[in-house]
C-alpha cells in the first residue's frame, strides 16, 4: 500500500506580482498517509495546495497524482482529489441532499452508488435528520460537515482538507476527526492544513513544515524533534523552534 | 476633524459605503464623462425646444408640478432600492450596535446617506437638463437645485414609513420583497404613465402637444399638490418655503418619532438578511439521487436556487420591466410582414424581456457562484462548465421565446420562425454582455446591487434592447433574402464568443 506515491510535487513555484507564495518546493506523499502541512500564516500552504488541486496554475514545477500528471491531465487528476476549503462551500438554499446530489453529478458518481454513500456520510455525520433542510439554516459546524459529505461523495484517493477544523465545537470537531480516522485506516490519502498543534500530533503520521514558500522540515514527529533537537518536545515546541530558527538564520 | 461615533462621522462612512461601486477604474470614469457631456449637448437641443413651445400662464405651474410628482416617483423608487440596500445587505448591524455609539444616530445617519445618493443620482440626470434651461432660457431653472433634493427627501420619508409599515405588517422578509417590487413598478411605472396615451397611439403627435398634455393634470385631484410643487419649483418663495418645511420637518419628525425604534427594525432586517431557516418536509424510506452530470446539473441547481429565493425573483422580475418603454408603444400596432401575412409588433417588444431575462440570469449562474472552488477542483472541463452556465441563464428565457414563437407560429409561420432566430440571438446577446460585464465576485447577496455603479451595463442593456428590436421589426417587415443568412451568421458569432468565454468561476479561483 505505502509503495504508490500519491502525491508527487516536484520544483513548484508560484508568485504573485513580486511576491513568491511558493519557492522552488517539493514534495512526495506516499498512498495511505495522513499528512499534515504545517505553516504560519501566509507561508504558502493553501497557495501549495490549490496549485495541486487545479484552483491556481502554478508558474513552474510538476505535480503528480497517483501517477497522473496533474498540469497535462488535469480531468484524470481531479477525479482522484477532494478538496475542502477552509470556508464551507455550499449553496445555503439547497438541502444537503440535494448539494450531494449535485456533487456526484460533477464527479460522475451513478445514482445507487450515490444514493448509499449520502446516506452513509449522512448518518456518520449525524446530518440525516437535517438532510432535508436548506444549509442556510444551519450552524458553521453543520454546514463543515454538510461541505465534508460532499468531498467525501465521490470517494476520492486523495482527500486534501484545508484548515478543517476552524471554528468547529468539541463535538464536531470530534466527529470530523474521527471520520478522517476512519478514512485513512480504509487506505484514503489526506493531507491537512491546522494551525490547531495538538490536533496535527495526534492525527498525522508525517509532518511537512512550510514558511516563506518552502519546505523547510518534513518527516515523522521523531524525525522533527531530532531536527529541531528537542527530544521529547511537543509538536508545537518543534514547530515554533524550527520557525525562530529560520527567522534568526534568515 | 470629525468625531468618532457622531452622526457626520457616521454619515461619511454610510456615503463612503454607498459611493463605494465596482466600477471605478479609469474607463467607467471616462464613460461617465462621455455620457455627462451628451445628456448635457441634450439638455442644450431641449431647451431650444422648450423655448419654442409656449405653454399657457394658467398652466405652467400645472406642466412644472406634474414634473415635480414624476421627480417624486421616481426619487421614491430610487430611495426605496438604496435603502433595503442599507437596511438589508449591508450587514453592519452587529458591529455598529455592539459599539459604544447611540443607536438614535445610527438610523439618521443611514437615511441621510440615502438621500445624498439619490439626490446625487437625481442631479446627475437632471442637471445637464437645468443648465440647458438656465443657459438659453432663465436663470430659475437652476431653482431646481434646490427642489429636487427636497423632494428626494419627501420621498425618502414616505419610503420609509412605507417600508417600516409594510414590516410592522408583513415582517422583514416579506417587507423587502413587497417594497422591492412595489419600487420597481413605481419607478418604471411613473416612466410609462407619462407616455401612456402617446404609447397608445391616442395621444399627441408631437413633442409640443404631448408637453402641453401634461398640463391636464390641472383638472385632476392632483392639481392642488401639483400646482403647488410647481410654484416651488418655479420658484415663488412661499411655496418654496412650504415644500422645504414639508421635507425638513418631515424628515425630522420621522426622525424624532422612528429613532427609539430602530433597534428593533435593525435586529428584524438583520434575522431576515440570515435567511429563512425554513424546514422542508421531512421524507421517508430509501432515499433517491439523480446526479445529472455537469450541465445539467448546473442548469438544474441554479433553477432551484432562484425558485427558492423569492427576493432574487423579484429582483429578475423588476429587470425585466426595462422592457416595457419597447413593450408598451407596440402593444396596438401591426405590419405586414413579408410574406404578406399580418402579424403584432408587441411580440417583438418582448425580445429584449427574454434577452433582459437571460441576462439576468447570467449574472446569477456565473457571477454570483457561491462555491467557484468546489467547481474548479471538479473533474469537468471548463467548456463544460460554460456550457451549464449558458444552458442555466438560457434556459427560462428559450423556453419562454419556443411557446411565443409556436402560439405567433399558429397564425404567421414566417415571423414566428424569424422572431424565435430574433429571440435567441438576443438571449445569446445578453448572455454574453453579462458575462462580459458582471462582476466576478459579486456573490448572491450582491444581485440586488446589479446595477449600482454599473453605467455601463444599463446604458448598453437598453441599447441592446432596443438595436434588437428595431433590427427584428426590420427583418420581418422587409425579409430579405439575405435575412436567414444574416442571422444565422449573427447567431454563429454569438455562439462563438460566448464559446471563448472563460469560465467565471476559474477566473476566481
Amino acid at each position: 500500500m505505502r509503495e504508490e506515491t500519491a502525491l508527487s510535487i516536484q520544483g513548484l513555484r508560484k508568485s504573485f506580482g513580486p511576491k513568491e507564495a511558493v519557492r522552488n518546493l517539493d514534495l512526495t506523499i506516499q498512498a495511505g498517509e495522513f499528512y499534515g502541512l504545517l505553516g504560519p500564516n501566509g507561508a504558502g500552504k493553501t497557495t501549495t495546495l490549490k496549485m495541486v488541486v487545479g484552483l491556481l496554475p502554478p508558474d513552474a514545477g510538476a505535480v503528480s497524482v497517483f501517477g497522473v500528471d496533474a498540469r497535462q491531465r488535469p480531468m484524470d487528476a481531479k477525479r482522484l482529489i477532494a478538496w475542502l476549503p477552509d470556508e464551507p462551500m455550499l449553496y445555503d438554499k439547497l438541502t444537503p441532499l440535494e448539494y450531494l446530489e449535485f456533487v456526484a453529478g460533477l464527479w460522475g458518481v451513478d445514482a445507487s452508488t450515490a444514493a448509499s454513500r449520502a446516506e452513509e456520510l449522512l448518518r456518520q455525520l449525524e446530518l440525516w435528520e437535517q438532510r432535508d433542510d436548506r444549509c442556510e439554516s444551519f450552524s458553521r459546524g453543520m454546514k463543515q460537515k454538510a461541505a465534508l459529505a460532499g468531498a467525501l461523495i465521490h470517494d476520492p484517493k486523495l482527500l486534501i482538507l484545508d484548515e478543517p477544523l476552524t471554528g468547529l465545537d468539541a463535538a464536531i470537531s470530534r466527529q470530523v476527526k474521527d471520520l478522517l480516522i476512519a478514512k485513512a485506516r480504509s487506505g484514503c490519502t489526506i493531507i491537512l492544513t491546522t494551525h490547531f498543534m495538538d490536533v496535527a500530533e495526534r492525527l498525522v503520521d508525517r509532518i511537512g513544515i512550510i514558511n516563506n514558500g518552502a519546505l523547510m522540515a518534513n518527516g515523522t514527529l521523531e524525525d522533527l524533534r531530532q531536527q529541531a533537537g528537542r527530544a521529547g518536545g511537543t509538536l508545537e515546541d518543534v514547530f515554533l523552534h524550527l520557525i525562530d530558527q529560520q527567522r534568526g538564520a534568515a | 476633524m470629525l468625531r468618532p461615533g457622531s452622526l457626520p462621522w457616521l454619515l461619511r462612512h454610510d456615503l463612503r459605503l454607498t459611493f463605494r461601486t465596482q466600477q471605478t477604474g479609469p474607463w467607467a470614469k471616462a464613460f461617465t464623462i462621455v455620457v455627462y457631456l451628451l445628456f448635457t449637448l441634450a439638455g442644450v437641443v431641449t431647451a431650444m425646444g422648450l423655448g419654442k413651445i409656449a405653454v399657457p400662464p394658467d398652466k405652467i405651474y400645472a406642466a412644472l408640478g406634474g414634473m415635480a410628482l414624476f421627480s417624486l416617483f421616481l426619487s421614491f423608487a430610487a430611495a426605496m432600492q438604496l435603502m433595503i440596500n442599507a437596511l438589508y445587505t449591508r450587514g453592519d448591524y452587529e458591529l455598529l450596535l455592539s459599539a459604544p455609539i447611540k443607536p438614535r444616530t445610527i438610523l439618521p445617519a443611514r437615511l441621510a446617506s440615502v438621500w445624498v445618493a439619490v439626490s446625487i443620482g437625481m442631479l446627475a440626470f437632471t442637471s445637464p437638463f437645468m443648465n440647458g434651461g438656465a443657459l438659453l432660457l432663465s436663470a430659475r431653472w437652476l431653482i431646481g437645485y434646490l427642489t429636487l433634493p427636497l423632494l428626494a427627501l419627501i420621498s425618502l420619508s414616505i419610503a420609509f414609513l412605507v417600508l417600516v409599515g409594510l414590516i410592522r405588517l408583513l415582517g422583514a422578509a416579506r417587507a423587502r420583497t413587497f417594497a422591492q417590487v412595489t419600487s420597481g413598478i413605481i419607478g418604471i411605472g411613473s416612466a410609462v404613465i407619462i407616455n401612456l396615451p402617446q404609447m397608445m397611439g391616442r395621444g399627441h403627435s408631437d413633442n409640443r402637444s404631448a408637453f402641453l398634455g401634461m398640463t391636464e393634470l390641472a383638472d385632476t385631484p392632483l392639481s392642488a399638490v401639483a400646482q403647488m410643487m410647481g410654484m416651488a419649483v418655479a420658484g415663488q418663495p412661499l411655496a418654496l418655503a412650504v415644500l422645504a418645511l414639508v421635507a425638513i420637518g418631515g424628515f425630522a419628525l420621522i426622525i424624532s418619532l422612528m429613532s427609539p425604534y430602530f433597534l428593533t427594525l435593525a435586529t428584524s432586517t438583520l434575522t431576515a438578511a440570515a435567511g429563512p431557516s425554513r424546514k422542508r418536509r421531512r421524507r421517508t424510506g430509501a432515499i433517491i439521487l439523480q446526479p445529472r452530470g455537469p450541465i445539467l446539473g448546473l442548469a438544474n441547481r441554479e433553477l432551484l436556487l432562484i425558485r427558492r429565493d423569492p427576493n432574487l425573483l423579484t429582483q429578475v422580475m423588476s429587470i425585466m420591466l426595462l422592457c416595457l418603454p419597447v413593450v408598451l408603444p407596440t402593444m396596438q400596432k401591426e405590419m405586414v410582414a413579408g410574406d404578406g401575412t399580418i402579424f403584432a409588433i408587441r411580440w417583438l417588444g418582448l425580445l429584449p424581456g427574454l434577452g433582459l431575462l437571460a441576462g439576468a440570469m447570467t449574472w446569477l449562474a456565473v457571477a454570483a457562484e457561491d462555491a467557484p472552488a468546489l467547481l474548479g477542483t471538479a473533474p469537468v472541463r471548463p467548456r463544460d462548465i460554460l456550457l451549464g452556465q449558458i444552458v442555466a441563464a438560457g434556459l427560462p428565457s428559450m423556453v419562454l421565446l419556443t411557446m411565443l414563437s409556436l402560439y405567433v407560429g399558429i397564425t404567421s409561420p414566417y415571423p414566428a420562425v424569424m422572431m424565435w432566430l430574433c429571440g435567441l440571438l438576443s438571449i445569446l446577446c445578453f448572455i454574453l454582455l453579462d458575462m462580459r460585464q458582471a462582476p466576478s465576485n459579486a456573490g448572491r447577496s450582491g444581485f440586488q446591487k446589479r446595477y449600482q455603479g454599473a453605467y455601463l451595463l444599463l446604458f448598453l442593456e437598453m441599447m441592446l434592447g432596443f438595436g434588437l428590436f428595431g433590427l427584428s421589426v426590420l427583418l420581418i417587415w422587409g425579409s430579405p433574402v439575405w435575412t436567414v443568412p444574416l442571422l444565422l451568421g449573427l447567431l454563429a458569432a454569438a455562439v462563438g464568443l460566448l464559446l471563448l468565454q472563460k469560465p467565471m468561476v476559474l477566473r476566481r479561483a
